[in-house]
Formats: C-alpha cells, sequence, structure tokens
C-alpha cells in the first residue's frame, strides 16, 4: 500500500530556495554548504557520509521521491549500502571482449607457468597451500601460508560476491528500500540556519543536496545585485513589462528569476514562484473569499461593535511607528469587492506599494541574518513578521479556529528561526503586542504594506448567527452581512455559501456542485454527516472493528462525487455520548491510498498502526 | 498506593460538573497502554531525550483548549500523586510541506502513583498509569490540501 504520510511536496522548497539564491550578493559556496551539511551531521553526533550533488531539480525530486531513483544515485556515487563497486558492468563491445579474452588467455598461461616452476622448484604442497587447497600441507611454514593464503581468498571472495548479487536489480532495490526507510528519522533533524538557502536531505549515511544552477540571472534591484549575466536579458523579455507597470516601484519589486541547470534546461521564477510566463492579475473571487473568513473570525471573538475609524487609524499608525516603520498611507475600501481589487493590485505589483509575499519577507530578513555582512535593519527585521502576523489569513489561522494551523508554525517558527540566526527575539513579543492592541481597537479586516495600510469598512447590515450544538461540534448558524454595493454574503463558520442555512433543506448534488471544498465541507455538517451518507450513497472502501470501542465500526469510504479524489472519508463513531446522550457519528478527511480504516486512524495520531491496535481505552 | 479519584472528584479539579447523563461515582480505571481521549492519544514511550520534566501542579496542566468549543483537556495528578510529571516536546521548525508535529506533551507517572487526563466535556476522564507516555493530537486531511490539526 502506498503510504500517504511520504508524499512530499518538494517542488515549492526547490523555487523559494533557487529564488534566494539570486537574492545572495555572492552565488552560493558549494565546498562551504558541504562543510555545513558535514557540520550539521557532526552536531547531531553522526558521522557524515557523502553530500550527492543532484544536477537538476527533476534529479532531485526523483531522488527523494523514488526509491529506485534513490538507488540508482546512491549506485552511481558508489554508497557503501550498494557494494557495487568494482564489478559494474563495461559495455566493451565485441572487440573489447575479444581483447579481453586475449588478456585472460596469457594471464592464464602466464600463472599456469609460474605454478609449474613453483612446484618444481619448492614443493607443490606449497602452491596448494598459496591457492587456499589444504592438502598434505605438513611443515607450520605451510600450514601459515596455507591460512593466510585462504583468509586472503576469503576476503576478495567476500568483497566480489556482494558485488555480483547487486548486479540483480531486485537486490539494490531492496538495498535502496532499506536506505529509504533508514532516512525517516533523520528528515528535518539536521536543518540548520545556514542550510536553510539549500534543497537537501539528510539521509542516514548521505546527504543529498541539488547543485546550484550553471547560470543564475535576476532582474533584482534589491541590495546584492547578482552578477548573474542574465539579469539584462530578463529586465527586457519579463521584468521589464512588470517594471513599465510598476513606474514609481520601491526597492522590494517582484523578483525575477531564471537559473539555467547543468542539463541545459531554464526555469523561470517570479518571486519564488516558478512561471511559465509572467504572472496573471491575482483572483479577486479568491481575495474575498478570505477576506469573509476573516472578517466573521473576528466577528466571533469579538462580536460586533461599532467601528471608530479615528481610533483604528490611531492604532494601525501607531503600530507602525513603534516598529520603526514609516507611518502608512491608510485607505477605506467600502465594499469586499473594491477591498479584495485593492488587495489584488497590491499584491499582484499593479500598485506602487507591492511588496513581497510575507512569506519571502521574512525569508530575507532570517537570510540576511545569516549572510556575513548583510545583517538586517531594526526595521527590516521587525516589520517583516509583523507583517506576517497581520495578514489577514494568517491571523485567522492562528488567532481563530485553527490556532495551531499551518500558517501559525510557519511564523512561529520563522520567528524561532530568526533567534536561531542571532536575531533578537524582540519581534515575536512586538508582534504579539501589536495583534492584542488591533484586535481591542481596531476589528476591521486590514492589510499591513510598508508604506500603506488597506482596510474595510464594516458593513452597515449585520444579521449575525448563533452559536448552536450541532453534529460535528459548536457552529455559527448563517451569518448575513448587505454592504453598500448591494451585496449579500452569507457565512456559515466564516465560509461563504451560496444561501442562507435556514433558507430550506441542502441535497447533497447542490451541496456536490459547490465549488469551494471549504464551503462543501460546511454544508455536509450542517447537513449532518448521518443524513448525508445515507443520501449520498458512497462507495464503502473497507470496515473494520473499531479497537477499543466496541461494537463500533471504522468505515472508509471513496468521495469521488464529492470531488475529493485525494481524500477518503473515515466514519466513526463517537465513544463517547453527547450531552443529550446520543452516540454520534463523525467523520473525518483523511489521504487516499489506506486500506485499512485502523491504518487511518493510526495516521490521524502519527502513531504505527500496530500501536494504536493495542488500544485499551477510548473515551 | 494512593486510593484513585472517581470521575465526579476528577471533574471536580478542572470544575466541573459530571455531564447528567455520566456516572458520577464510576472509578477511573489507571491503565498503562495506548489511551485515547477525543483528538488526543496517549500511548508507552521509552524514556524521551532532551526534554525539561516539570512536576503537574495540583492545579493540573491545561493541554490544549478547543477554540471553538472552549472545551480543554487537562492535564492532573491522581490523588496524592505529586510525583507526576510533564515536558513540552521540543520542537524543530514545521513547514507546510513536512509532516506536522503531532506531538502535545510527555508524562511521567512514577510507581504507585497516577496521572488523569480530563476534558471538559463528554469525553470525561483517562487514568495514566505509572510509565512514560506521549500525547499526540490528531490530524486531518484538509479538502484545501492542508493539514488540519484537532482540538475537540
Amino acid at each position: 500500500m502506498r503510504t500517504p504520510d511520504r508524499r512530499w511536496d518538494l517542488a515549492p522548497e526547490v523555487h523559494r530556495l533557487v529564488g534566494d539564491w539570486a537574492r545572495m550578493p555572492q552565488p552560493p559556496d558549494v565546498a562551504g554548504l558541504e562543510e555545513a551539511i558535514r557540520e550539521a551531521y557532526r552536531a547531531a553526533g553522526l558521522r557524515p557520509g557523502p553530500v550527492i550533488w543532484c544536477r537538476t531539480p527533476g534529479e532531485y525530486l526523483a531522488v527523494l521521491e523514488s526509491p529506485v531513483a534513490h538507488a540508482r544515485l546512491l549506485l552511481a556515487h558508489r554508497h557503501p549500502l550498494v557494494r557495487l563497486r568494482r564489478w559494474r558492468p563495461i559495455g566493451i563491445g565485441a572487440v573489447g571482449q575479444i581483447v579481453v579474452a586475449m588478456v585472460l588467455a596469457v594471464v592464464l598461461m602466464v600463472l599456469a607457468l609460474s605454478t609449474w616452476i613453483a612446484a618444481t622448484v619448492l614443493s607443490y604442497r606449497l602452491v596448494l597451500a598459496v591457492l587456499g587447497i589444504g592438502l598434505g600441507q605438513s611443515s607450520p611454514v605451510e600450514s601459515g601460508v596455507f591460512l593466510a593464503c585462504l583468509a586472503g581468498w576469503l576476503l576478495v571472495l567476500w568483497r566480489a560476491l556482494p558485488s555480483v548479487i547487486s548486479l540483480a536489480r531486485r537486490a539494490w532495490t531492496a538495498v535502496a528500500r532499506r536506505a529509504w526507510h533508514a532516512e525517516v528519522p533523520w528528515v528535518g533533524e539536521l536543518r540548520r540556519p545556514p542550510l536553510d538557502l539549500l534543497p537537501w536531505r539528510a539521509l542516514r549515511e548521505v546527504a543529498v543536496a541539488l547543485a546550484p544552477p550553471v547560470e543564475l540571472g535576476s532582474s533584482s534591484s534589491s541590495p546584492g545585485q547578482p552578477s548573474g549575466q542574465l539579469a539584462g536579458q530578463l529586465a527586457g523579455q519579463l521584468a521589464g513589462q512588470l517594471a513599465g507597470q510598476l513606474a514609481g516601484q520601491p526597492p522590494d519589486h517582484p523578483l525575477v528569476v531564471s537559473a539555467r541547470w547543468q542539463d541545459g534546461v531554464r526555469h523561470v521564477f517570479v518571486d519564488s514562484e516558478r512561471v511559465p510566463e509572467l504572472p496573471a492579475p491575482g483572483q479577486v473571487g479568491r481575495q474575498a473569499e478570505l477576506f469573509a473568513r476573516e472578517w466573521v473570525a473576528q466577528h466571533l471573538t469579538l462580536g460586533a461593535q461599532a467601528v471608530d475609524r479615528h481610533v483604528v487609524e490611531q492604532s494601525v499608525v501607531r503600530c507602525y511607528a513603534e516598529l520603526g516603520a514609516d507611518a502608512p498611507t491608510l485607505r477605506w475600501y467600502p465594499d469586499p469587492a473594491r477591498y479584495a481589487r485593492a488587495l489584488d493590485e497590491v499584491r499582484s505589483g499593479r500598485s506602487p506599494w507591492w511588496v513581497p509575499t510575507m512569506d519571502q519577507q521574512i525569508r530575507d530578513v532570517i537570510r540576511r541574518g545569516i549572510t556575513p555582512g548583510g545583517r538586517p535593519g531594526p526595521a527590516e527585521a521587525q516589520l517583516a513578521p509583523v507583517v506576517m502576523a497581520a495578514d489577514p489569513l494568517g491571523r485567522f489561522l492562528t488567532r481563530s479556529f485553527s490556532p495551531v494551523a499551518t500558517i501559525g508554525w510557519r511564523w512561529r517558527h520563522a520567528v524561532r528561526r530568526g533567534a536561531l540566526a542571532g536575531l533578537p527575539d524582540e519581534p515575536a513579543d512586538r508582534a504579539d503586542r501589536l495583534l492584542t492592541a488591533l484586535e481591542q481597537n481596531a476589528p476591521v479586516p486590514w492589510t499591513a504594506r510598508r508604506g500603506l495600510a488597506v482596510l474595510l469598512e464594516p458593513p452597515p447590515e449585520v444579521h449575525r448567527g448563533e452559536l448552536v450544538a450541532g453534529d460535528g461540534g459548536t457552529r455559527l448558524t448563517t451569518h448575513s452581512l448587505a454592504w453598500p454595493d448591494g451585496s449579500w454574503w452569507h457565512l456559515i463558520d466564516g465560509v461563504r455559501v451560496p444561501r442562507p442555512a435556514d433558507s430550506g433543506d441542502w441535497t447533497v448534488a447542490e451541496i456536490h456542485q459547490v465549488v469551494n471544498s471549504e464551503a462543501r465541507r460546511v454544508l455536509i455538517e450542517v447537513m449532518g454527516w448521518e443524513r448525508y451518507l445515507a443520501e449520498a450513497d458512497l462507495p464503502l472502501l473497507a470496515e473494520a472493528p473499531d479497537p477499543a470501542n466496541p461494537p463500533h465500526t471504522l468505515r472508509l469510504f471513496a468521495l469521488p462525487a464529492a470531488g475529493w479524489q485525494d481524500l477518503n472519508l473515515l466514519v466513526m463513531t463517537n465513544a463517547s455520548p453527547g450531552l443529550d446522550g446520543a452516540v454520534r457519528l463523525f467523520a473525518e478527511f483523511v489521504p487516499a491510498g489506506f486500506d485499512d480504516p485502523v491504518a487511518a486512524v493510526a495516521w490521524q495520531y502519527g502513531v504505527p498502526v500496530a500501536v494504536y491496535r493495542t488500544l485499551q481505552r477510548r473515551t | 498506593m494512593v486510593v484513585a479519584f472517581s470521575y465526579a472528584q476528577a471533574l471536580e479539579l478542572v470544575g466541573t460538573a459530571v455531564p447528567g447523563h455520566l456516572q458520577a461515582d464510576l472509578e477511573v480505571p489507571s491503565l498503562r497502554g495506548v489511551q485515547a481521549q477525543g483528538d488526543l492519544l496517549v500511548f508507552p514511550i521509552a524514556e524521551p531525550d532532551d526534554v525539561a520534566w516539570a512536576p503537574v501542579p495540583a492545579t493540573g496542566v491545561q493541554l490544549i483548549r478547543s477554540e471553538a468549543t472552549g472545551n480543554t483537556h487537562w492535564l492532573h495528578q491522581d490523588q496524592g500523586s505529586t510525583g507526576v510529571q510533564w515536558a513540552e516536546p521540543v520542537r524543530v521548525p514545521v513547514f507546510e510541506d513536512e509532516e506536522p508535529d503531532l506531538r502535545l506533551a510527555y508524562v511521567r507517572v512514577p510507581e504507585g502513583q497516577g496521572g488523569l487526563l480530563i476534558h471538559t466535556e463528554e469525553h470525561g476522564v483517562n487514568g495514566i498509569g505509572p510509565g512514560t507516555y506521549q500525547v499526540n493530537r490528531k490530524r486531518e486531511a484538509d479538502p484545501e490540501s492542508v493539514q488540519r490539526l484537532l482540538a475537540d
């Protein structure tokens, strides 16, 4: 069975890091990075093995994602795990074979001649002893020679035999699998700050890294202009178009990078995102959706209250001042469509306030912190994490429904990595204080950019939902907002849905037509998983007894009808009755690929299935 | 040997009354094996390296609180079990494309004592027998392709 845990999407990492390389004052120093990798191994108490440099991102990704490619690479680099070091098959052709046969014949003749001479001049017993044949040796000298030679021959066989065995493809893929599985505990544990600039993975006995491109060009005008030969060409071809839109651009304009790898293939990145061509302007609908979730999340925790624009503006300006940044221009927008359009313009580079994404900013700060001679100024070091934290989605995720969701992690870890790199810890404290102050004083959606704060006026008419207990936990009933442009927004749990939940029953077909998968999920929960399962008639993949929860079972369903190909649905029965005494079904998503529902639950808790099978009690 | 708290006594530790549908005087079984309490899993492990153990105070440790419902999983000493310790895992940076760190805490219960994992709502109380344990939280695959951590 395919193990879903192993599905890594490494491409984004490679792209980000290539973008970072382009911003470095000098091209990455391969020898220095290799030493840093060895240092990381030593720091982890491991003996550093060889560093294998992959020539292209494709090779790097293939090596890490496929055991076979992995094994091939180990083989090519004579890794000790694969004992195919001396007996590699060589394509020598017909002439070569004749030559080899002649050489072998000559060698055999010389051997035979020398044996005959030795047997005549010395003794045949000694010859046998040298050949490792223990027949008739009588003197201690002959016995000693025999034993020493026998050991020598065994050593030769030991070296040669596994090589011959390893010629079988099956054998070396088995070896590779062993290496592949052995690698698990080390991933992530050997990260050290300088190596954050390098796509690499630490395996148990070998490190795999992506060699920098042979040619790196960038259109950046930020400090540390790279010396890539392509900068000029790119300025004309790609960045030139952006530059036209960005008349009077600030220093942080989009970074267009071109990298040529050792196989001659060229990749283009805009702000660390790999692009086939120039990025299209962002999707207004997507931004507006994010906004809506964020806004309702705020109202869930804060309650609707009248917003004093003056207080909000003061708070925002004070936050910038506290962080040593220049006071921003403040722009208010009356409805989400216009707010989203403004955000889109800011983010897609059509606004003079365009700055890189928050993630990129943090990486920049960290990179400067660890690049000799490039230490960040206080304002730069402090602004970047704050911008991250002030991002509506980031705040939504960190402060609302999902307190330690991914972006929250990224933010905290970025700060921690900043601390690792010797940056002061204050940005985190300040960002926390800033957020708290803003949530108290400025309960409006807003987005901070260097020199610009975009704010949305609250809707004039709000029909607040109520918190009600229901299937899948407590949830908010429909929250409806009316905007000055005449549009209405209906939201459940902060997710925009086509119509209010109480405007008539939802049908399975209607839910499946909803494009946004989060909204589909919310609507299924409103409908109730039990009813949904009864009506949707999902294909049952597997069923197994629920450990420590008899007589209930775990069921695994496929979800093609709902449009989730990569997910399966795990349906469980709560072991504890709810407050009303009823025992409820609940359903959660797991990656597709499990054929045993118990293995899917074990995946959920991050334990081996054998551990989960020993479950003694579930409440 | 300590006298274990009953369910009602354990819930009093966190200021919660026994939900009406559950039996108050039920004794909480103290187990050394794998136990699940809603979205948390407690399972025995070998002694972890490099963790800073701290005593579990009499007032308990709030392991995780659900933002949506306000319900909390608390770690407490069982009656007279002052030797119960806990530790927060040392975390390493985790990025979007990596496996999330599901570890929530480590718990160490000396021989003859007991720990309690208490949920303020329907999941009730789980008794943790002597041993060293890891507490993991649960995750779910997300339709938006980001793994979500769960807190009930």
